[in-house]
């Protein structure tokens, strides 16, 4: 009778527990189960990685940073001039023109580099409702150019946000992040989101010596963001502005000396969709980038260019036709027009997308070189020079569908193809690509299959084009498109509470583009191959209790490493009456940049947030608090420098 | 006879931990129909969403009507012309604020969160007394 009392006991306790059906929490719940996230997620399109509205919350993420640093086998890096990339685990920086960024439809491109990842990497997040992350995608769905590597942001909604929002963050070094939204629907169906940010982040200063003398490397930032969605009923426009400031960081110089300024950028953009009926979607956008470097280094900065008169005679370090300057000043201005235009067929076992776009995208290009004889090494008169002066323009002409087949509930087929059709205006012979994808989803009981083929390219960039040596210069018709065969799969089993994954990813690529310091941009002659192995593990005990933790590995196969090759990443999300915590430790193996060897790294990231009321509440953030994170080496240079700095951030949020 | 009795208390535990198949805007649907209306088996609502009317559909206490003059309440989810002395309940704050003269409540998303309200006189002018578990919803204006 004892055990019988016990057994009800339990039942009731747990049934009790499941079942709990008080207003309050049955809100909650509906908060979880209506996020936007559930609604945007392409689960066939590669492997996600998504940061929920909740978690980015909880983890007072302020810059788009925050996020990248912690996406499982993908490390997060910063090149000399301090803009930021990403790397697979063991692999070199991923090409900027194979990462796309989207702000809700929007893709953030640009014909000088490709993409424009770099300029939006670091956003203030306070706008956008979550990320998705999609790692080895070649999926065209979201009617993209080709990519292997996707991240879509998505903006926050007027119809969820009516209010609006103050949010004020302060780090202990001086720096400061503000903004402002507002949303509010209309009784005529029109509604608005708008918010506006202002940022200063500061970095550490570091000091190189030469001569005596002492140079300060930093990295501090300043930037404004805009943004509005209007929306009437299938009418959605959205309008976006970055504008931003960068120090040099070390700087273009040889001796790693940097005097100043840094890189002043500037998109801004318009993007007007409408939907009609029987599934039809039309998108218009316009993009506007202003890209000015402007790097000062009075110990000399080496600048290759084929007017250049040659000082092989003066010093073996320097190669022939190089410039020895000590300003350098590069000017990029894009634009770029868009018309996407795609239908959705659904019928009861297909989704059929079928899409055509075109982009114009326009490509300018000037430098200007100043020498002041009085401080470099070699024996100059004083000079200014206008190098490359070069303009250009793309149309891109693209096809593309993509089937998924349901073959019944628990399979799915999905198979897509694009061909992208590249007409340049003068001087580039025309490029026709394809790209194909094959892959296979079946679910068995709680455990789903994942299997996908993959053929895609990468595109060179006008300024990669534009790298020869030739007076005056011409762009290099030799050069061609690396091409891309991915191959991947996972197995996932999943409960209630919990689900692991394991999941395998191979890439190799052949005419890899790499910068030869006579040459230019060219192609390598060998293939260069890696592999991914990540093994996931999640753990939700309910909705403000999680835990996830990634072991990632990667395999460079017989190629120099150049990066970590493991990575282990936990991340825990804690509620406990009016708190919320979160805590991220990463773990990074050590390895060697040329001479230089990098310990081991244990980044540990932490947040608590205190809930005064529904609408006010006080956080604290620490990044990298032990000061042990991941740190990356320069060529030429024998200090190393942490990805992401040690800060601590007071935050306050009051909505109204 | 001691044995049926366990059976049926395990069996009861058992439905307990399968009901909660519908999901969590059914269920917060379901304690509002349920508290305005304590003493009907099944409620006849109108409603002029299609994807609300789907989320209704399946739900065993809720009989979707299409006309206006079945029903024993009105879901409105975007008509702002809607002239009826039916119970109305909207799911938007623009409708909410509106509707401020008329509607009983609302179940709408504000500042980046779901919430729930009720307007005291409007529930008064249809005779409305909300369970206990609702009164914290009650407000008295907008």
């Amino acid at each position: 009778m004892k055990w019988m009392f016990l057994l009800y006991t339990n039942l009731f306790m747990v049934a009790s527990l499941i079942a709990d059906d008080s207003m309050e929490s049955l809100i909650n719940m509906y908060k979880n189960e209506s996020k936007l996230s559930n609604i945007t997620k392409r689960e066939s399109a590669g492997y996600l990685e998504l940061y929920t509205r909740d978690e980015l919350e909880k983890m007072q993420a302020h810059n788009l940073l925050d996020v990248l640093k912690v996406v499982p086998s993908l490390i997060l890096s910063k090149n000399e001039i301090g803009i930021n990339g990403l790397s697979p685990l063991g692999g070199g920086t991923l090409p900027d023109a194979s990462i796309r960024l989207y702000v809700n439809d929007h893709e953030m491109t640009s014909a000088s580099y490709g993409s424009a990842f770099l300029v939006w990497a670091d956003i203030p997040l306070e706008y956008i409702d979550h990320i998705e992350i999609y790692k080895v995608t070649s999926s065209i769905e979201f009617g993209n150019e080709v990519a292997s590597l996707i991240v879509r942001v998505y903006t926050k909604k007027a119809e969820r946000e009516e209010g609006s929002k103050i949010r004020l963050m302060a780090s202990a070094n001086g720096g400061y992040d503000t903004n402002i939204y507002n949303a509010h629907q209309l009784e005529n169906g029109f509604s608005y989101f708008a918010y506006a940010n202002k940022d200063t982040i500061k970095s550490d200063r570091y000091y190189n010596y030469r001569k005596g003398k002492r140079y300060t490397i930093k990295d501090d930032k300043k930037s404004y963001t805009l943004f509005a969605n209007l929306a009437y009923k299938e009418w959605n426009v959205d309008i976006g502005s970055y504008a931003k400031k960068t120090d040099a960081y070390i700087g273009a110089g040889y001796f790693h000396t940097p005097s100043g300024k840094g890189i002043d950028t500037l998109q801004t953009y318009i993007h007007v969709e409408k939907k009609f009926a029987q599934n039809i979607k039309l998108q218009l956008s316009y993009d506007y980038i202003n890209n000015d470097g402007i790097f000062r280094d009075e110990n000399y900065i080496p600048i290759t260019d084929g007017s250049s008169p040659g000082t092989k005679a003066v010093t073996p370090n320097i190669p022939p036709e190089t410039w020895i300057v000590q300003d350098y000043e590069v000017y990029l201005h894009d634009t770029i027009s868009s018309l996407i235009l795609e239908k959705r067929f659904i019928a009861e076992k297909n989704n059929l997308l079928v899409g055509a776009f075109i982009k114009h995208k326009t490509f300018e290009d000037s430098a200007k070189l100043r020498s002041n004889v009085s401080h470099t090494p070699l024996g100059f008169t004083p000079y200014v020079v206008d190098i490359n002066n070069e303009n250009n323009s793309l149309n891109l002409y693209s096809l593309y569908f993509e089937e998924n087949y349901y073959f019944d509930t628990n399979t799915q087929f999905v198979v897509s193809m694009k061909g992208d059709f590249y007409r340049y205006k003068k001087n580039i012979p025309n490029k026709d690509e394809l790209i194909a994808r094959v892959g296979a989803i079946k679910n068995i009981s709680k455990l789903q299959i994942k299997a996908f083929a993959s053929h895609l390219y990468t595109p060179a960039t006008f300024l990669q084009l534009y790298s020869t040596r030739e007076v005056p210069q011409k762009p290099n018709p030799r050069l061609k498109y690396p091409t891309q065969d991915l191959y991947t799969g996972s197995v996932r089993y999943k409960e209630k509470a919990q689900s692991i994954e394991l999941s395998f990813s191979t890439t190799k690529i052949k005419n890899a583009i790499y910068y030869d310091m006579q040459n230019g941009y060219e192609n390598k002659q060998t293939n260069n191959r890696y592999s991914i192995y990540q093994l996931s593990y999640k753990y939700l005990w309910n909705i403000g209790n999680k835990i996830y933790l990634d072991y990632s590995y990667g395999v460079t196969h017989g190629q120099v490493r150049i990066n970590p090759n493991q990575m282990l990443l936990a991340r825990i999300f804690n509620q406990y009456k009016k708190f919320d915590f979160y805590q991220e430790l990463k773990y990074e193996n050590s390895y060697d940049y040329f001479n230089t060897h990098l310990h081991a790294s244990y980044g540990y990231t932490s947040a608590v947030k205190y809930h005064w009321n529904e609408d006010i509440s006080i956080g604290f953030r620490g990044d990298n608090i032990f000061n042990t994170g991941y740190k990356e080496a320069y060529k030429r240079f024998n200090m190393t420098f942490p990805i992401s700095e040690q800060r601590f951030w007071l935050n306050f949020e009051v909505v109204f | 006879m001691k044995k049926s009795i366990q059976i049926l208390i395990l069996l009861s535990l058992y439905s307990l931990l399968q009901a909660e198949s519908i999901s969590a805007e059914q269920k917060i649907y379901n304690l509002i129909f349920t508290g305005i209306f304590p003493h009907k088996y099944r409620v006849h609502v109108w409603v002029d969403d299609t994807k609300k009317r789907e989320i209704l559909s399946g739900m065993s206490k809720v009989i979707v009507v299409s006309s206006k003059k079945d029903a024993d309440l009105l879901l409105v989810a975007k008509n702002f012309h809607i002239v009826s002395d039916k119970i109305l309940f909207v799911s938007s704050y623009a409708l909410l604020k509106h509707y401020r003269k008329s509607v009983v409540g609302g179940f709408y998303w504000k500042k980046g969160r779901p919430n729930l309200l009720f307007l005291r006189k409007n529930l008064s002018q249809h005779h409305i007394t909300l369970p206990r578990s609702l009164q914290k919803y009650v407000e008295e204006e907008l």
